[in-house]
């Protein structure tokens, strides 16, 4: 049982407020991703935890216990770090049981416990090797398993897959998968990439300026994204945005792309969205979303846009289409057959449309 | 030269002549910087009369050892006729535990500023910077003044004090410039293992310490055993320093100059810091140009 409940946390370095109040609730078990860009404060968050920085004010728990101002030491976490942060001079069994060293533990003891970590990960082979005798993924396995082999209460990583290549990158992220899958202890994971954090999650907070712009599961954070910001960090390729107004009352209520007047304005019926006539937006819609084709009798923004380029992955094709003075991204199945140049209509389905308000940015309607 | 040949075909080309030239050149420059010393050690081994007929410069006719054996144990200084030794032993005696005690503290120092920075870290790195440049006569009397205050006026121990307090600001420095380069990640992730400052310092930072503790080492050794200045000023008779002896057993003459002597005795006091380059002059240049830790 492990739950980590951090509250009010504000971090200032000085007069630089890196973190401005910081709520984020970890349930036992869970595996929380810290997603955001760079700067935006995750490592310092990450480090507050550990208790390698103070905190300015707020407070950290595990589970009933208060370790704001607990030693780093004494809060039974371990992390990893991203530069896998090895003690050079010691073998790789001396590095993984270092923290067991320091408690005194027997030396027959920790080879024990460094051949059974070390198995764990495929490294038995490497225990007797340097730091400096081991590849990229290597040393990331033995940093993993200083920190598996203290059992800690929670496990923190700090992008600890952004120095390896995109195959050891995935191999990795599935080992650090299976690892909690198994072992089970309360993580807190942190990247700036969205698909580990996609993928890893059981919450994602995503932050931003060392605020937490939205707090939530992966897929409710892609369904539901809480304002612009998330909406366009999230996800890939990005959403695409339009402006537009919203017209009319009540039942008569439609959305009007702006520089679009000729289009026929989108019925938004009686959603119940906190929107009054005139109110400007910023409309978004993903582009898996975007249908190419009359799109048969849905609902929705229709628009005639020219193809710009066409991108294939292998897995789908990536449209880019003007639209007026806009450029739009689509995803489109494999097989969908499209020439650059040429004009096709396209459809905005009106219930994969995301509204945001453009002064705020915030979502409209929850 | 043919047209077809690629860049690095020309280099090779080249290379034979390029190579003859710079081994010339490093010939010329090899003779010159050794010249005095083939000087001083052939003078050395001539015997006094020789000299004397035969000028100072000059190949000797007769090989003698005397002129070694004298200034070693015989010699004269001021009244002492013991030559050189009890003086080269004081030496050591100083610049060993000098050497060893200020680079361990420059250690810790460079540690402590670097790896836990506390608030006005950087105003004293910015003061003992400032150490580097103080010139040793301006703190010829306050050093005096607190060796006298502490006991330690003419005494081997007031003088490994003073050299080692004079080479903190140096070694300090060698240290910090060093420690930057080790990801601070390393510290962080032995604080989280459970290690304090010292276990880290010993477990963790000083094995990796050595390309830096060889600069260190051999710039105190070298720094301490060649000073004059501290040397004659604090201490007298028979505490006094090789090179003090050294210039004494030149000052003290007898009738003649005896020039195989005094190079003879130069070249026993040179010797320490040669033999020092000899065994670590390769990892002192191999320090000075390692950067940072690959871990
Ligand atoms: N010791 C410090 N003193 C002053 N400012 C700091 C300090 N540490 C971090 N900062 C500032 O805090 C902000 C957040 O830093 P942090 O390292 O937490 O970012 P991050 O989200 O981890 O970014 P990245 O993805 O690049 O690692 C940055 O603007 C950084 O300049
Ligand atoms: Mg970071």
């Amino acid at each position: 049982m492990t739950r980590l409940s951090i509250s009010g946390l504000r971090k200032s370095f000085g007069v630089v407020d890196v973190l401005k109040s910081v709520d984020i609730e970890v349930e036992d078990n869970g595996f929380l991703v810290l997603l955001g860009p760079s700067g935006c404060g995750k490592s310092t968050l990450l480090n507050v935890i550990a208790g390698l920085e103070r905190a300015t004010a707020g407070s950290i728990r595990i589970d009933d216990r208060d370790i704001t101002d607990v030693e780093a030491k004494d809060r039974d976490i371990a992390m990893v770090f991203q530069s896998y942060a090895l003690y050079p001079s010691m073998s790789v069994a001396r590095n993984i049981t270092f923290s067991m060293e320091v408690r005194g533990v027997p030396r027959a003891e920790r080879r024990k416990a460094a051949e059974t970590v070390a198995a764990s990960l495929q490294i038995e082979h490497l225990l007797d090797r340097r730091p400096a005798q081991l590849s990229g993924g290597q040393r990331q396995r033995v940093a993993i398993g200083r920190a598996l082999v203290r059992s800690p209460k929670i496990f923190l990583f700090d992008e600890p897959l952004s120095n390896l290549d995109t195959q050891l990158r995935l191999e990795t992220r599935a080992l650090i998968k299976r690892l909690h899958q198994r072992v089970g202890a309360t993580s807190v994971y942190v990247t700036h990439d969205q698909s580990e954090a996609m993928t890893l999650a059981t919450r994602i907070a995503v932050m931003a300026k060392g605020e937490v712009a939205q707090f939530g599961t992966p897929a409710e954070i892609y369904a539901r994204p809480a304002s612009v910001f998330v909406a366009r960090f999230v996800g890939s390729p990005p959403m695409n945005f339009l402006a537009g107004t919203i017209v009319g009352e009540g039942a008569g209520r439609t959305l009007q792309l702006d520089g679009f007047a000729d289009i026929a304005p989108v019925a938004l019926e009686a959603t119940g969205l906190p929107v009054s006539p005139g109110h400007a937006v910023t409309v978004g819609i993903r582009p898996d979303r975007i249908v190419i084709g009359e799109g048969a009798s849905r609902d929705g923004l229709r628009l005639l846009a020219t193809i710009d380029l066409v991108e294939e992955t292998g897995t789908d094709v990536l449209v880019y289409l003007k639209v007026g003075g806009l450029e739009l991204i689509a995803r489109q199945p494999p097989e969908a057959r499209l020439t650059p140049g040429t004009s096709v209509p396209i459809l905005l389905p009106v219930k994969d449309l995301h509204l945001f308000d453009r002064e705020t940015e915030l979502r409209i309607g929850f | 030269m043919p047209a077809d040949l690629n860049p690095s075909e020309m280099v090779a080309a080249r290379r034979p002549a390029t190579r003859a030239m710079l081994y010339v050149v490093l010939g010329i420059l090899g003779l010159f910087f050794l010249a005095p010393l083939a000087v001083m050690v052939l003078t050395s081994l001539r015997p006094i009369e020789e000299i004397r007929s035969a000028g100072i410069i000059g190949i000797p006719q007769t090989l003698t050892l005397d002129a070694w054996r004298a200034a070693w144990s015989q010699a004269c200084i001021a009244a002492v006729c013991e030559g050189l030794q009890p003086y080269f032993r004081n030496s050591l005696v100083i610049a060993i535990p000098a050497t060893l005690l200020s680079t361990l503290l420059g250690a810790i120092n460079g540690y402590a500023l670097t790896k836990f920075r506390f608030p006005g870290a950087d105003a004293i790195m910015v003061l003992i910077i400032l150490g580097c440049f103080l010139p040793l006569q301006a703190v010829l009397i306050p050093a005096a003044q607190t060796l006298s205050a502490l006991g330690l006026a003419n005494s081997i121990y007031g003088l490994i004090l003073i050299y080692t307090v004079y080479g903190l600001p140096f070694t300090t420095l060698f240290f910090r410039n060093y420690y930057v380069g080790v990801p601070s990640e390393i510290v962080r992730a032995a604080h989280m293992d459970g290690a304090g400052f010292w276990r880290i310092f010993f477990q963790i930072m000083v094995p990796i310490s050595w390309p830096i503790a060889m600069v260190s080492v051999v710039f105190q050794f070298t720094g301490i055993w060649n000073e004059f200045l501290f040397g004659v000023s604090f201490t007298t008779g028979a505490s006094q320093t090789v090179t003090v002896a050294l210039n004494n057993l030149v000052n003290t003459t007898f009738g003649v100059k005896q020039y195989n002597l005094d190079m003879a005795a130069s070249l026993i006091a040179a010797l320490p810091v040669l033999i020092v380059y000899l065994f670590v002059g390769r990892f002192f240049v191999r320090g000075l140009t390692a950067g940072s830790i690959k871990g």
